[in-house]
């Protein structure tokens, strides 16, 4: 029971993925391109989708980038000690 | 010690002699230090390994990244901290092993074969009829049959294929890639491009995210 619970679950979340999916995107290269610029921003306070809303759009949609940029967040905070 | 400016960093990555030497080793220590608070505090996949072993993890991804960081000084611009920059290239050298390791011995042959091996999402949501609700198992069946019909005669065969592995069996955009003999921006935008048909597909045939999750509500 445990189990087809889970299974629905994954499926009602990927149901939820395909109907929030947004039509404009930018390729991951583009992303990697940017997310230094936009990490830089956002720990400093400022709004980076101001100036970067297709990094916003495409982190939300794409799990590989999503990773790397919580990973970036991570070593940083290390770096400054706000950890 | 106070830190240095973009300009400080490349100046003296771009010497040769005991200045890069010292600016080499005090980027390699902050990559390093960042790397380890990562693998040993955000993975799961990590939590069983030793620390030590963690260490050597975060040395070997610094040094990796370091090359990388090199050889890509000069499409550095200047518009984000130096080490924002040199710590996302880091970022991606680490991740990107990490997940060469983690699907290095599984075996996903739909990717390359395709056909009746390929996991489904409508397989998923498959309840037996004592469920709740089980007057609306006919409905069910209908949006089953509809997502069904979706990935078998709305996607192309690649878009199936890479939807499949990314969304249902959570393979990454890199190793899809490396399966198809692809590279990543090509793949995600297979992956993209598959769940926008989807969405526009199932919203033609009526059917709207507040419907089918009240359909299939957990149990």
């Amino acid at each position: 029971m445990g189990n087809s619970q889970t299974r629905i679950q994954r499926f009602r979340d990927m149901i939820e993925e395909i109907f929030s999916i947004v039509d404009e995107d930018i390729t991951c290269g583009e992303c990697f391109e940017h997310i230094d610029v936009y990490v830089d921003k956002l720990r400093s306070g400022e709004e980076p989708e101001r100036v970067l809303p297709e990094v916003k759009t495409h982190l939300a949609q794409c799990d590989c980038c999503r990773e790397e940029f919580e990973a970036l967040i991570t070593i940083l905070e290390a770096e400054t000690g706000q950890r | 010690m106070a830190e240095r400016t973009n300009e400080q960093w490349v100046s003296a990555l771009r010497q040769r002699g005991p200045e890069r030497d010292q600016a080499l080793e005090e980027l390699r220590a902050v990559l390093e230090r960042g790397l380890f608070f990562y693998l040993r505090g955000d993975r799961s996949d990590m939590r069983d390994r030793p620390d030590d072993e963690i260490r050597q993890m975060a040395q070997d991804f610094a040094q990796d990244a370091l090359l990388r960081i090199l050889d890509n000084l000069d499409s550095f611009r200047g518009e984000s901290r130096f080490m924002t920059w040199a710590a996302k290239i880091a970022t991606r050298v680490a991740i990107s092993e990490l997940r060469r390791l983690r699907w290095r011995n599984v075996s996903l042959d739909y990717l390359t074969a395709g056909g009746e091996t390929l996991p489904s999402l409508s397989g998923l949501a498959v309840t037996p009829d004592t469920g709740p609700q089980p007057e609306r198992q006919a409905e069910r069946e209908e949006v089953l049959r509809i997502i069904d019909h979706a990935f078998a005669e709305v996607l192309t065969e690649r878009q199936r294929l890479a939807l499949t592995a990314y969304m249902v069996d959570g393979v990454n955009v890199e190793e899809i890639a490396r399966r198809l003999g692809s590279n990543r921006n090509a793949v995600y935008k297979v992956v993209h491009d598959a769940r926008v048909k989807l969405k526009h597909y199932l919203r033609e045939q009526g059917l709207t995210l507040e419907y089918i999750l009240d359909l299939f509500a957990s149990m």
